[in-house]
């Protein structure tokens, strides 16, 4: 209701509510929806770029550029990180993000606890030194030994349906590895909790073994096995 | 299908009745009804042909590595970056060619139109009497 009313202040005039919405007052609504126009940059939220824009002759041009309107998720803070808050998103079910955001520091907190005990009972120093306590390197470190270099592709010909192996774009590879890890952490019973699963399973990813590299592994003997339909991607 | 009212006269019957007597059914011409019979101003977009197996042999030598070394992906990193390269290269190529076909900037002396470009020449050069 308070954007019929802007909308009709901005055109000079009033309308009763009660009537239909014209043509020109449409126009206006539709403003609001629009897309920015070409010259509008995305906003820059990391310090350290800021920092070197600053020093640089090119920050003079950006003092008068238009920028988009930062999404509520972006922000400079030294926890954001950006492959993290597409990961919640993945892991975000009916637009809970609040609770995905909770699993996450959950399992974060189960990795750190897994690896911890792991180094103080590790006895020589460069035992220590290999174990990683990072959480956030762990998650990054399991996803990028998860995704895949090839998938299938159904092709028919002749009548009947081949599976075809061509390489896999970046962005489909690590949606691919997202999704077999999360399937493979919401694969447990019904007592267990998902932080505990999923922090077991990015461990395991992290070292090169467990069930989700080994999918990959399938996919990629599936592969293997079809390569003799690999021509039927081009004729 | 559904004849056409004219069609159907000509053919097959002849002053309102079909022949009974064995001959062949009278062909009656008639005048031709339609649209106008010619070329437009315009030629459709039609996708250029791709070329034939982009990267066919370094997929091969990645598939052959993988099945070597029992499917683990840390010894064939070369193989895969070399594939990386080669898709990459092919999709910068076609976007280059896209562009260009969306511009539809006349290079003097070219053989092979595309269809902008015939389209621009079409439009400065229309056919006579459409």
């Amino acid at each position: 209701m308070a954007l019929f009313k802007q909308a009709t202040t901005f055109l000079g005039f009033s309308i009763p509510p009660h009537k239909k919405l014209t043509a020109a007052v449409k126009s206006v609504l539709s403003c609001r929806t629009a897309y920015f126009p070409a010259e509008f940059q995305k906003p820059i939220t990391d310090q350290d770029v800021l920092k070197e824009l600053e020093d640089s002759s090119e920050f003079e041009n950006l003092k008068f550029q238009p920028f988009l309107p930062a999404p509520i998720s972006l922000n400079s803070s030294v926890f954001y990180d950006e492959f993290k808050e597409r990961f919640t998103r993945y892991v975000m079910k009916g637009g809970q993000k609040k609770l995905a955001r909770e699993l996450l520091e959950k399992t974060f907190y189960e990795i750190k606890k897994i690896q911890l005990k792991k180094y103080y009972e590790a006895e020589t120093d460069s035992e220590r030194n290999e174990i990683e306590c990072n959480p956030l390197v762990i998650l990054k470190n399991a996803i990028e030994n998860c995704t895949p270099m090839l998938t299938v592709k159904k092709v028919s010909r002749g009548g009947s349906v081949y599976q075809v192996p061509v390489p896999v774009q970046e962005k489909k590879a690590e949606y691919l590895s997202i999704k077999w890890m999360l399937e493979a952490a919401r694969d447990k019973g019904s007592r267990v909790h998902l932080p505990i699963k999923l922090s077991k399973e990015l461990i395991d990813a992290h070292n090169g073994e467990g069930r989700v590299i080994k999918k990959k592994q399938d996919l990629h003997k599936l592969c293997e096995a079809n390569r003799a339909y690999a021509h039927f991607r081009w004729s | 299908m559904r004849n056409s009212n004219i069609l159907y006269l000509s053919r097959y019957t002849c002053y309102g009745s079909t022949p009974k007597n064995g001959r062949g059914t009278p062909k009656v011409p008639f005048p031709y009804i339609g649209p106008k019979l010619a070329l437009r101003n315009k030629v459709v977009d039609t996708s250029s042909k791709q070329e034939s197996k982009i990267c066919f042999t370094e997929l091969m030598e990645l598939l052959s590595c993988l099945k070597e070394g029992d499917f683990n992906e840390k010894l064939c990193f070369e193989h895969q970056s070399k594939l990386k390269l080669c898709e990459e290269k092919y999709l910068a190529t076609i976007e280059k060619e896209q562009e260009i076909r969306r511009k539809g900037t006349l290079t003097p002396g070219a053989k092979t139109l595309t269809s902008a470009q015939a389209n621009i020449l079409l439009k400065k050069y229309p056919q006579p009497g459409v």
